[in-house]
């Protein structure tokens, strides 16, 4: 009885399921071509330079498993276009926006380079949209370098709650002329930079491949990879010089993802660096890719990454104020010193007070020496003379020798 | 290269609108998203080798356009807004955000400014400066002074100079200046070449565009004068309706979205297309413009047809209706007084293009405006490529009784050829036709007043480059009458179906319109050039136009 009625209801539900049944290019692996189209005012026979895919959403769906690069409510339903590899390299240049009649929403568009091995949708490369910003006339536009035998994946949707059902696609591909591809333009075999020292970096022939995570505020049909590693926590800076550079982004992480994107930067003006402060902890990889929008003969960039200036941090032992306060008894204090950055080895902590608003050493046995290349390390000052609770003290911490890198902090001794 | 001084900012208005996040979907999310990166708008590289342009003027607030040429997929530039030309009585400045997506077009509409005012402005990038612009908010709502407008349609490039333009920027500051249709043609150009492009994509339209804002004429006439731009066929393909012939959906949606990157025009939130809309300049004149491409249907497609479309023509209704103004202008890109050409002694239409043949659509309209007893409604066309000065007759009878509810003022052509019809034969079968000349090119003025609207025809040989204009001639209609009255010492009609001139400009151009030609071609063959190395070469860095 209950399969009979099961029955009965699945053959109600069907006809509906049949109606509104998704678009056959609703997942990746249905995708079809852009279509050639001609026109009234073509010569006969000829067809626009462009293709195009005209997308109703309506009954279309979003993908399981395939990362949205827009935010999570981006490309809550898509449709996919299959641009098929070529023999050559070539510009891929998607545009979308809505057709006559429709809204000014604007549509997400992806692009997916596929692998040597064939498509895949695991990252994707360019992505625009409506999570990117609104502007004057509502359109999204997504373009790569794509090299040859790859094929390319293209999502195309409109993100949760928008109203429009309808957008119409176009394709523009060119064929550019056969040239290397210059050193890291694959994100994998990224050239080693040695932090501080400056390196050119040739963009002649750069492409986008399935390694390059997308990063809409810094898109570029073209990449250039390098990699490097902190030797120290801090803030690096990254510069980049050079014309043909136009955007620059930073990932940290094991590999490059678009889960490791930590800033970016495009350029500002015609001639000037592109620089990029990164923060890093000692020890992680930096990943630095280089943006180029006409990796033409000659075009190279020029970049250097400067270790973050040196810096001190005083703090007491924990548990602070017990520590002090025991500490006093004994006439000691363990001071906690944290440095960041290079060049601090030597440091010296001196305890003493201000007087007349400089620092003025209580004497030279509250001194103590310690070596700290990075990190923290504690350090022990031996409490000397009449230092009574209830005064205050000041610990300063300093590189040995002359230099300006010093932290200071105000102790209050207790009882 | 002009320089900005530093801005006195006292108002700032940030235009960066981002999307909003609205509901979540179902499917398994990675968390690609969770790295978005996201940056306000900067000013960024870029010249403006396009100049500048000001458009849809309210008492309050003025739309601002420029484009910025750059490789960089992102940039922006910071509009500055003043009433001197100096810049240096700031009142506005914003950065405006620029992508590829947009083919770099910079648009922003700026309110808070005061009626009847002249403003200056430009554009500045990382990189250059633009052109500095000049524009006007229109009267206020209460304001019962007069009113300068002018009107023009069709401009082909290669057939002539834009002499029209010319003229119109230099009289001063307009109230208004009304491009009717036709800004662009979408042919190759068969009389020249047979490599000129025809626009089909994004790309073609957006190059088109290029080569009619290198017009000197044009690119002066967006500087210096508000403008509003109504599109007719030519904007994406001639005689194109929904279904006959039926343009790809691409082809039009190109036209129309690079209609809009290049023009000083808001979008519709809801309706990104939508073009008709209402301006109103004081108590003198509401401005409606009206949209008779887009929304066509009944062509082999089994529906009723419609030239305009229910929702547009309800809405020019209700703002006719409902306009306080004296006089009610409306942008009007197809004939709407019935043009009949006489066969065999019987009067029959001969353009079913235009609202000839869309009567039911006309015959409402016009019974509605006869009903409503609306007064001065004057309609301002173009499409036709002829001087005419008609009244509106509402359901002329057989033996050519009307009753004229309204006027409707063609404003000629800018350089497009005209109709070879006789001027006499075309009176005879159309008795409310006053005047026709589909032989010289130009532009209109129209004067408006509480006592009269002038309509002033201007005319200029458009094979000779900056060639001076004349008055074809001049047309006073009276507030609250329906008929054109031709103002004493200008005639109506010439004799012959075109002039000598016309039929030169045909078919032997002189030097200097072989040399426009040729630029045409210049420009075409470099677009083939383009298009095969893009991408391939570096491109030479231009100077000396606002940016290095």
């Amino acid at each position: 009885m209950r399969r009979l009625i099961l029955t009965a209801a699945a053959l109600l539900v069907l006809p509906a399921t049949a109606v509104a049944a998704p678009p056959a290019n609703d997942a990746p692996t249905g995708a079809t071509e852009f279509e050639a189209f001609t026109a009234g005012n073509l010569p006969a026979g000829q067809t626009a330079a462009e293709r195009q895919g005209v997308v109703d959403l309506s009954e279309a769906t979003a993908d399981a498993g395939v990362p949205r690069c827009l935010g999570p409510v981006s490309f809550a339903k898509t449709v996919w276009f299959r641009v098929p590899a070529a023999p050559v390299t070539r510009l891929v240049k998607i545009e979308a926006s809505s057709p006559s009649g429709g809204t000014g929403e604007i549509p997400d568009l992806a692009l997916f380079v596929g692998a040597a091995g064939g498509a895949q949708t695991a990252e994707a490369q360019s992505c625009d949209g409506a999570a990117v910003g609104a502007l004057s006339t509502s359109a999204a536009e997504v373009d790569a370098r794509v090299p040859a035998g790859r094929d390319v994946l293209v999502q195309v949707g409109r993100s949760g709650g928008q109203a429009e059902q309808r957008l119409i696609a176009s394709l523009r591909t060119t064929d550019l002329p056969a040239t290397a591809p210059p050193a890291g333009d694959v994100a994998t075999a990224a050239p080693a930079l040695r932090i501080g020292s400056g390196e050119g970096v040739p963009l002649t022939g750069a492409t986008l491949t399935e390694e390059d995570p997308a990063q809409p505020a810094c898109p570029a049909p073209a990449t250039v990879w390098r990699r490097a590693r902190a030797p120290a926590r801090g803030t690096y800076r990254i510069t980049v010089k050079g014309p043909a550079a136009g955007t620059l982004t930073a990932f940290v992480g094991a590999r490059p993802t678009a889960d490791g994107a930590r800033a970016c930067v495009n350029r500002a003006n015609a001639g000037g660096p592109l620089v990029l402060p990164v923060a890093l902890r000692r020890g992680a990889t930096l990943w630095t890719r280089l943006g180029t929008d006409n990796p033409a003969d000659g075009a190279s960039a020029a970049v250097v990454i400067k270790r973050p200036p040196a810096r001190l941090g005083v703090a007491l032992a924990t548990p602070r104020l017990r520590s002090l306060r025991a500490l006093t008894r004994r006439g000691q204090i363990a001071i906690r010193i944290r440095t960041e950055g290079q060049a601090v080895r030597g440091i010296r902590v001196t305890l003493g007070r201000r007087v007349r608003g400089r620092f003025r050493g209580v004497s030279r046995r509250t001194t103590a020496n310690a070596i700290a290349a990075g990190g923290s390390k504690t350090v022990r000052v031996l409490l000397r003379g009449r230092a009574r609770p209830g005064t205050y003290r000041i610990v300063a911490a300093g590189r040995a020798g002359s230099t300006p890198v010093r932290a200071t902090k105000t102790l209050r001794l207790r009882r | 290269m002009a320089s900005i001084p530093p801005p006195r900012i006292l108002t700032r208005r940030r235009l960066l609108v981002h999307g909003t996040a609205v509901g979540a979907g179902l499917a398994f999310v990675p968390s690609a998203w969770g790295r978005l990166i996201t940056q306000d708008a900067t000013v960024g590289p870029g010249f403006f080798a396009d100049g500048v342009a000001s458009g849809e003027p309210a008492a309050n607030a003025v739309t601002f356009w420029s484009r910025l040429t750059t490789e960089r997929a992102v940039s922006g530039a910071r509009l500055v807004v003043a009433t001197d030309e100096g810049l240096t009585n700031t009142v506005a400045t914003t950065v405006v955000p620029t992508r590829r997506a947009i083919d770099g077009s910079l648009k922003a509409r700026v309110g808070g400014l005061k009626p009847d005012t002249l403003y200056y402005y430009a554009w500045q990038s990382s990189d250059g400066v633009s052109p500095i612009g000049r524009t006007k908010t229109a009267k206020p709502a209460d304001s019962a002074a007069g009113l300068r407008m002018a009107f023009s349609s069709c401009q082909d490039f290669p057939v002539g100079f834009f002499n029209g333009h010319t003229e119109a920027a230099t009289l001063g500051p307009l109230d208004l200046y009304l491009l009717l249709g036709d800004y662009q043609y979408e042919y190759e150009n068969t009389e020249t070449r047979s490599d000129a492009f025809p626009t089909v994509d994004l790309k073609s339209f957006r190059d088109r565009h290029k080569i009619y804002r290198a017009d000197k004429a044009l690119r002066e006439l967006h500087r210096v004068q508000p403008v509003v731009h109504i599109w007719d066929d030519h904007e994406v393909e001639d005689n194109y309706t929904e279904n006959n012939p039926r343009p790809s959906d691409l082809q039009r949606a190109a036209g129309y979205r690079v209609s809009f990157e290049w023009m000083p025009r808001m979008q519709f939130p809801r309706e990104q297309f939508r073009i008709y809309n209402r301006w109103q300049h004081g108590r003198m004149a509401d401005v409606i413009m009206l949209d008779q491409r887009q929304y066509r249907t009944g062509d082999l497609d089994g529906q009723p047809r419609q030239l305009v479309g229910r929702a547009q023509l309800d809405f020019l209704k209700a703002r006719l209706k409902a306009s306080p103004s004296t006089w009610k202008l409306v942008a009007n890109q197809v004939m709407i007084a019935p043009l009949l050409v006489g066969v065999g002694g019987v009067g029959q239409e001969v353009n079913q293009d235009q609202w000839d043949g869309y009567d039911s659509e006309r015959n409402e309209l016009l019974d509605f405006i006869a009903a409503e007893q609306i007064s001065n409604v004057v309609f301002l066309t173009g499409d036709i490529h002829t001087y005419m000065s008609n009244e509106v007759p509402q359901r002329p009878g057989a033996a050519g009784t009307y009753k004229s509810v309204a006027t409707e003022y063609i404003g000629g052509s800018i350089t497009s050829s005209g109709l070879p019809l006789p001027a006499e034969s075309v009176n005879a079968a159309n008795p409310w036709i006053k005047t026709f000349n589909g032989a010289d090119h130009g532009y209109a003025q129209i004067d408006l007043s509480a006592a009269e609207a002038v309509v002033t025809y201007r005319v200029s040989d458009i094979q000779q480059e900056a060639a001076p204009s004349r008055t074809l001639s001049r047309w006073r209609q009276p507030v609250n009458t329906n008929t054109p009255v031709l103002d004493a010492g200008t005639r109506a009609f010439r004799s012959g179906p075109e002039s000598p001139a016309d039929s030169a400009s045909e078919s032997a151009p002189n030097a200097a319109l072989r040399r426009r030609r040729r630029r045409w071609e210049r420009f075409a063959r470099r677009d083939v050039e383009r298009r095969e190395r893009e991408g391939a070469a570096p491109r030479r860095r231009r100077r000396g136009k606002g940016g290095r």
